[in-house]
């Protein structure tokens, strides 16, 4: 085989190479309880590079060691031994971070390298009851039930006796519509609770409601407010455009919102313009967000005035309709030299005609002196 | 045929080789792909027929642009310039640049594992030890912007402002990305600064891109230069 035959393998072999480099560590979090004196083996697994360096950082780095079979090798599971102190102050939430790291990049002028850490928390309960709430108030459709769900998590040393949460239902100017409980439970130091509570919302109106969650433990009381919505299969059309050029294909935007808290599939609209009519494309509209449709409306022969515009959006076989207004204006005029007349003052002007004449006159005496040569 | 030609034959072996290395990497990848993301089942021995599934999380990063090389070149001294300035968005003065190469992509990162993100970034060395030269006129600056639109979001889980004073830091949260205007390297040791607060997993948003900006002044010592940036990403919850 010729050496060109081998450059262009060689060629191809480097194109081959890839330029892009990865590192990644599995698990990517992990949390565990603290326990005095507990030792804990965790694994890893280090992915992607050829070459992969470990390490530990954070505030309990020092009470861990790795365990690598292949330091600096390629992806390949690992350990870390985690030691934990009898005591750890202050108490709170405490982290080792399990990092990996590929090797620096060879022969680049900048070249760039990755590096992942997967935290590990572990939180140090604090003395006493310290009580933490996690609450979740999703939205529904109409005559669907809503699932609030609170947890309740005793980041201290001791028991909470009897916790017991009531959930009050707002409608969106805050007047108060019905109340729902659940029965206490006790909460050992270092656990959580958890309450589910159903709302059935048959007979309420589609709408934004406010869910506020009151939880009492003996003297103490803790709240949170969430928003949430009952939705209704509708989409409304909230804005469209309102102006155009004349003597030219206009951009034509439709701004609709979702009342529904499903997906909408494709959400499309059909504008008529005196006699034109044109369709936008297809768009798929989430739970309760707006979007937007653009199609384009041919106004080369429409001339400047206010014309009548009905707007028709097809959905879930039904449609959102509306009527308005849409003002055509005068085309803007592009002078030969690309430059928008009126845009320019006559010393550009002058200054393009002596440009011109200066070009003219060079090739006039370029020309002459050619023929004076033949 | 003209004698320089490749023959025939050398072409078929080309044309085999490009075969077996394109089965070869498919191969490669189909067997890769699977350690990313491990599912593991477990079934259990109740007469219920419940299935304990469990999915690991895995946290990965990836450039998929991870070395930018302007060339090698000069500085054009003529008329008075003292420097040349070259950046990843295609900067590549012509007057005052001799033989640069104009780069337009700038390093792109991508978060490509299950996990949401925050990403710090420092470099190996500063404009004084990466250019050298005269202090006051070499630069080694970097840009942080979102490659694929709300890629990053702040700590408050919302999209942030994006502006040229969006510095970011661990007290600002209004911020999803930054520095949004031409920074000076952070050198002094890793992690680095925060680049974006949660970089996300899905598909479509994952990816930011770090340009960089050089100043090179017109005593910068002829040599090979060489600098690394390193991106470290953090599991949030």
């Amino acid at each position: 085989m010729s050496i060109k035959v081998w450059a262009i393998l060689l060629l191809m072999a480097l194109l081959l190479v890839s330029s892009v480099s990865a590192i990644g560590i599995s698990p990517a979090i992990k949390t565990l309880e603290y326990k005095p004196g507990a030792t804990y083996m965790l694994e890893f697994r280090a992915l992607g590079a050829n070459t992969i360096d470990v390490y530990t950082r954070g505030d309990l780095a020092q009470y861990a060691e790795i365990i690598d079979s292949d330091p600096g090798g390629g992806p390949r599971s690992f350990r870390v031994q985690l030691i934990l102190p009898d005591k750890l102050e202050p108490p709170g939430k405490r982290t080792l971070l399990v990092g990996v790291i590929e090797s620096a990049p060879e022969a680049s002028q900048i070249g760039a390298r990755a590096a992942y850490q997967a935290p590990v928390f572990i939180f140090v309960p604090y003395p006493g009851i310290y009580l933490e709430m996690e609450f979740a108030a999703p939205s529904v459709n109409v005559n669907e039930s809503v699932n609030f769900s609170i947890v309740l998590k005793n980041r201290g040393t001791d028991t909470v006796p009897a916790v017991k949460p009531t959930i009050q239902i707002s409608d969106s100017n805050r007047v108060p519509m019905t109340v729902l409980d659940a029965p206490a439970i006790k909460i050992p130091g270092s656990s959580e609770g958890i309450f589910r509570i159903g709302w059935d919302t048959r007979g309420y109106k589609a709408g934004p409601y406010f869910a506020n969650v009151t939880v009492r433990y003996g003297q103490n009381t803790m709240s949170r407010e969430l928003p949430f919505r009952i939705g209704v299969q509708i989409l409304t059309i909230l804005n469209h455009t309102t102006e155009a050029k004349a003597g030219k294909i206009n951009p034509f935007d439709i701004f609709v919102r979702s009342e529904w808290n499903s997906a909408f599939d494709s959400v499309f609209g059909t504008v008529t313009i005196g006699d034109q009519s044109f369709n936008t494309p297809t768009i798929n509209l989430e739970p309760f967000r707006d979007g937007m449709l653009r199609g384009y409306w041919d106004a080369t022969r429409v001339k400047p005035g206010i014309y009548d515009a009905e707007i028709t959006v097809s959905y879930s076989d039904t449609h959102a309709f509306t009527t308005g207004k849409i003002t055509v204006a005068e085309a803007e005029v592009e002078s030969p030299t690309g430059a928008i007349t009126g845009g320019f003052g006559i010393g550009a002007r002058v200054a393009v005609a002596l440009v011109l004449a200066v070009i003219a006159g060079v090739i006039i005496y370029i020309r002459r002196r050619r023929e004076q040569y033949e | 045929m003209a004698k320089d030609d490749i023959s025939n034959k050398s072409l078929a072996t080309l044309l085999v080789v490009a075969i077996v290395v394109s089965i070869g990497s498919t191969w490669l990848v189909l067997n890769k792909a699977p350690g990313l993301l491990t599912i593991t089942g477990l079934q259990s021995s109740t007469d219920i027929g419940t299935v304990d599934l469990e999915i690991e999380t895995v946290g990965s990063i990836r450039f998929a642009v991870n070395n930018v090389t302007f060339g090698r070149g000069k500085v054009n001294t003529t008329a008075g310039n003292d420097r040349c300035i070259l950046d990843t968005n295609g900067t590549n003065q012509s007057s005052k640049c001799i033989n640069f190469t104009a780069v337009t992509s700038p390093f792109q990162l991508e978060n490509d594992g299950s996990q949401n993100a925050s990403v710090q970034l420092f470099f190996s060395n500063d404009a004084d030890g990466f250019i050298g030269g005269d202090s006051s006129i070499n630069d080694y600056r970097y840009v942080v912007d979102q490659n694929e639109t709300d890629s990053c979001r702040n700590n408050s889980g919302g999209t942030g402002e994006p502006s040229a004073s969006c510095a970011l830091s661990a007290d600002n949260i209004e911020c999803s990305v930054g520095p949004t205007g031409w920074a000076a390297v952070n050198a002094s040791g890793g992690p680095g600064n925060i680049i974006c607060q949660v970089l996300l997993p899905d598909n479509l948003a994952d990816s930011i891109t770090v340009g960089v900006n050089i100043s090179i002044p017109f005593n910068s010592p002829a040599e090979v230069k060489i600098s690394t940036l390193t991106a470290t990403a953090t599991s949030v919850p």
